[in-house]
């Protein structure tokens, strides 16, 4: 039963012609399925849309060949066969009484246009904003422009058969081509589309009419717009350009979706921005126009929404992120079940799968994506085949935890041990440390879950032999004991172990997780390209250790590209004093002094160091699960698997992913 | 000396409980349960005293159906050495539990009797009192530390105005408060191991009491949904607020 303080939540919303049953507002994001990946694209939006949200719309629609993200795959409108296959997901979404809306899109000189082998388009020829591709984008001409427009208008009639009750204009990002005609950076025009501001804000005003005239009798005209771009010094910021847009168009669209460029800080992860962090950069807009707003915030409290909109600062309630984590969360609010909800934990699992061109995937939660491949549902799984079936899971990481409660969803009756006196397994300790805590709702969510569920037993403080475990008696043992932090260095660029690697002065991750500090000057050496080198060099700067960071990447945690985090983790580590050096491996390590190599030269220096911390490598923690496989060859043990990082370490959507293929596959044989 | 420690099978405390449609009771159906906490801190507490020389023996004891079998053998996994379930499928009354155990401590003749202040789904806060009373011994309730010394034990008590401390004469009652102590968790090799333990079946028969329950439930509800507030501007308005709703 719904809380009434809730209730603001879900009041119905008009949008131009249009009105939404709710203020739950999934807003338009990338999933990297494209037009080839259909079924997936239906499944993964039709499923949110069954979790109750308002408003369901799909991501940067392309409405020409000039416009890609090439190797990215988006849907596109550009031809009426695409008609089809789109309106398949209209119809999937309103089946549960949402809304549908496109993000029409121009990607301007942002992408390549590589899979059309077309020429990009720009306001002023210049490379593509975001690829390598030599190739730079044409200057759009007076002609062009005419054909932009026509495009947008033909794509959105498309829409509108397609079914689309929301049209957007894109304008974010510094993904678009009319977002380019209003930065004065990449706007050098002279004629009457450059210079002053009304002529840069021309074309997006000219869109927006096109767009309105076009189908704005049945459908709602969106401006998905970014009122700030906090990549660099722009003309474009909440003070200045992008409040005059805001002010120039104000009941121009139907609706303001705004945010921030680019997408590192509009989708920021919770390593380094807290949820609502737009709100002093879109405040403003409510206050300008009499249109309804959406914004976003990584929103997944019911409480921080109702706030927003009671503040003033929102209407609709934008969600992307915590849409991903959990599909049915309007659902749960509505049925007074808070303590369901699995709340996003900002870690952009999500964006790294879309910024490598797979397709999107969520560590909270582990059927996004598979809706369609696999068959998962968030909330629903298949019963247990014989619910008297008892499966032992030995280890409370995020694959066991995983695991267990799919296992006891279906109904099994379901053991959970872990040697630890705290569930969480790696999370235990990297939730402690800096920027990380919020990851720990990985392991929150799963123990209260579990915590409540009558057929889940759950024992801590319970380490177990191959003997405790043949005694249990099992119907199937699951083995999620982890994985351990190497001391010798081997990772990426060794595959032999660093000379001088067992020197006392030499640490791993393991001995700064648990609080073994070095002091002085410190080395901290990444192999793993991730977190984890990057997290214990901010830790022992804050514990006052002068820090070193080298890598043999070209870029410092490479990885974190795809999590859009480089940027801050640049910014944060000169922040704090930590020098950066790339392109150089550590050749060998003696007392006081490290031996590195340049990788481009094979230059070779001494660096004084008190302390080296390898951050290289995991290595499966197996030796019970090996244990186990001579028990269940000698008959002693019924059904016996692996997964998670005793599997193969990895990142924690790949271990709860692994969790929860073991729990769905379980039974299904018999 | 022997402790005995009553434990009870209790709604878990993690779980939301939902009363049933007909208002008779609360829905236990498929419901997680598990030992009462407070419960749990007494095991832990004479499980300690054992430990130190101060005891010999831990014999846990429940009053239930036979599901409290489950809540004994965590008992025994934390350390108690033998177990007795006075099995019944009856809605058992504090008085009825109290002489059962009463029942129990003439068979056993425990130095001490150690249980929970109260139990998480009744709330009552009567058994412990009431077997002190039928006992005839001393009690000290609300502990949040107990020492055995000189035959006698010092309890403290959490009162209203801070603590009290009580000298006992042995044999005696303690019902244990929150912060006595933090009780270990019942690991799964200790549950595997409790299955060895002893575990006697009784009924409350065998001790000659009537359960018939001398109380009648008229009605359960649940709590009224808490309404949304609202803000207002200034004292004014909230005391005209406070008079308009007939509260001031």
């Amino acid at each position: 039963m719904r809380d009434p303080r809730y209730d603001i939540l879900f009041e119905p919303v008009q949008i131009g012609p249009v009105r939404t049953k709710n203020r739950f507002y999934v807003v338009p994001h990338a999933i990297s399925m494209g037009m080839s990946s259909m079924d997936e694209m239906v499944a993964y939006r039709q499923t949110r849309a069954e979790g109750g949200w308002g408003v369901i719309c799909i991501e940067e629609t392309m409405i020409h060949q000039t416009s890609d993200h090439a190797p990215l795959p988006d849907p596109c409108l550009y031809d009426d066969r695409h008609i089809a296959p789109i309106a398949r997901i209209v119809e999937a979404v309103k089946e549960h009484g949402a809304l549908a809306g496109v993000e029409l899109a121009h990607a301007g000189a942002s992408g390549p246009a590589a899979y059309y082998r077309e020429h990009p388009l720009s306001p002023t020829a210049k490379f593509p904003h975001y690829f390598n591709n030599p190739i730079s984008a044409r200057t759009i001409d007076k002609q062009d422009i005419a054909e932009f427009r026509r495009w947008y208008r033909e794509a959105a009639v498309r829409a509108k058969t397609a079914g689309f009750d929301i049209v957007y204009v894109y304008c974010a990002h510094n993904l678009s081509l009319l977002q380019d005609f209003l930065d004065t950076r990449t706007n050098k025009r002279t004629d009457e589309y450059g210079g002053a501001f009304e002529n840069r804000l021309r074309l997006l005003r000219e869109t927006l009419c096109d767009v309105k005239d076009a189908v704005g009798d049945s459908c709602a005209v969106a401006v998905r717009f970014a009122v700030e771009d906090r990549r660099r010094v722009s003309n474009i910021t909440a003070q200045e350009d992008g409040r005059r847009v805001v002010e120039a168009l104000a009941d121009v669209p139907d609706l303001w979706d705004v945010n921030v460029s680019d997408w590192p800080w509009d989708s920021g992860s919770s390593r380094y921005f807290e949820e609502g962090q737009q709100e002093p950069f879109i405040d403003f807009v409510k206050k300008v126009t009499n249109k309804p707003v959406v914004g976003v915030g990584r929103f997944t409290s019911p409480d921080a929404m109702v706030s927003q909109i009671k503040r003033g600062i929102l209407d609709l309630i934008g969600a992307a992120r915590p849409s991903i984590a959990d599909p049915f969360l309007p659902n749960k609010i509505d049925e007074g079940r808070h303590d369901d909800i699995r709340e996003c934990i900002g870690c952009n699992a999500c964006t790294a799968e879309v910024m490598t061109s797979v397709r999107i995937r969520c560590t909270q939660n582990p059927s996004a994506g598979e809706e369609h491949l696999m068959g998962w549902h968030p909330e629903n799984v298949p019963p247990a085949h014989d619910p008297d079936k008892n499966i032992l899971v030995v280890g409370g990481g995020p694959a066991g935890l995983e695991a267990a409660h799919t296992l006891a969803r279906r109904g099994y009756q379901v053991s959970i041990a872990d040697a630890g006196s705290e569930w969480g397994g790696r999370l235990v300790r990297e939730r402690k440390m800096p920027r990380l805590s919020i990851w720990g709702r990985v392991i929150d969510y799963r123990v209260g879950q579990l915590q409540t569920m009558a057929n889940a037993n759950m024992y801590l403080d319970s380490s177990l032999t191959a003997e405790d475990v043949a005694g249990f008696e099992a119907d199937h043992v699951i083995v999620a004991t982890g994985a351990t932090w190497r001391r010798d260095g081997v990772g990426r660029n060794h595959d032999e172990p660093i000379p001088g690697c067992d020197l006392p002065h030499v640490f791993s991750p393991e001995d700064i997780l648990s609080g073994q500090l070095p002091s002085g000057e410190v080395i901290v050496y990444d192999e793993d390209y991730f977190y984890m080198a990057t997290v214990v060099a901010e830790r022992l700067a804050l514990a006052g250790c002068k820090v070193t960071y080298v890598t043999t990447a070209s870029d410092p945690a490479p990885w974190t590209l795809n999590t859009l985090e480089m940027v801050h983790v640049i910014n944060s580590m000169n922040e704090i004093g930590i020098e950066i050096i790339v392109g150089t491996s550590i050749v060998s390590i003696s007392e006081g002094e490290v031996k590195t190599s340049r990788l481009l030269t094979g230059a070779e220096e001494l660096r004084s160091a008190d302390a080296v911390v390898l951050v290289t490598g995991q290595i499966s923690h197996d030796h019970l699960y090996h244990e186990l496989v001579n028990k269940r060859d000698a008959g002693e043990i019924l059904s016996l698997e692996r997964i998670g990082d005793c599997l193969g370490p990895g990142q924690i959507a790949q271990a709860t992913r692994d969790g929860r293929k073991a729990g769905m596959q379980f039974g299904s044989q018999a | 000396m022997k402790i005995l420690v009553p434990v009870k099978r209790v709604i878990d405390y993690n779980v939301k409980p939902r009363v049933k449609a007909d208002g008779t009771g609360v829905d236990l159906a498929n419901v997680k349960m598990s030992m009462n906490p407070f419960d749990e801190i007494a095991v832990e507490e004479a499980i300690r005293m054992k430990e130190k020389g101060a005891a010999s023996e831990v014999v846990a004891v429940s009053v239930g159906p036979a599901k409290a079998q489950e809540t004994l053998r965590t008992a025994l996994a934390m350390g108690a050495d033998r177990a007795i379930l006075v099995q019944t499928d009856d809605a058992i009354e504090p008085l009825a539990v109290a002489k059962i155990l009463k029942g129990i401590t003439d068979e056993e003749d425990p130095g001490l009797v150690i249980l929970g202040k109260q139990a998480i789904d009744d709330d009552c806060n009567q058994t412990g009192q009431m077997l002190a009373a039928l006992m005839g011994r001393p009690q000290g309730t609300f502990a949040s530390g107990v020492e055995c010394a000189d035959g006698h034990l010092r309890v403290t008590r959490e009162v209203d105005g801070g603590f009290e401390t009580v000298r006992l004469a042995l044999p005696a009652v303690v019902t244990a408060d929150l912060r006595l102590n933090e009780p270990r968790y019942a690991s799964l090799p200790n549950i595997m191991k409790a299955k060895s333990k002893p575990l006697t079946t009784r009924s409350p028969s065998d001790y000659g009491v009537d359960t018939t329950p001398r109380l009648a439930i008229l009605k359960v509800s649940e709590p009224p949904m808490r309404q949304a507030g609202i803000k207002v501007p200034d004292v004014e308005t909230l005391v005209a607020k406070l008079k308009e709703l007939g509260v001031a």
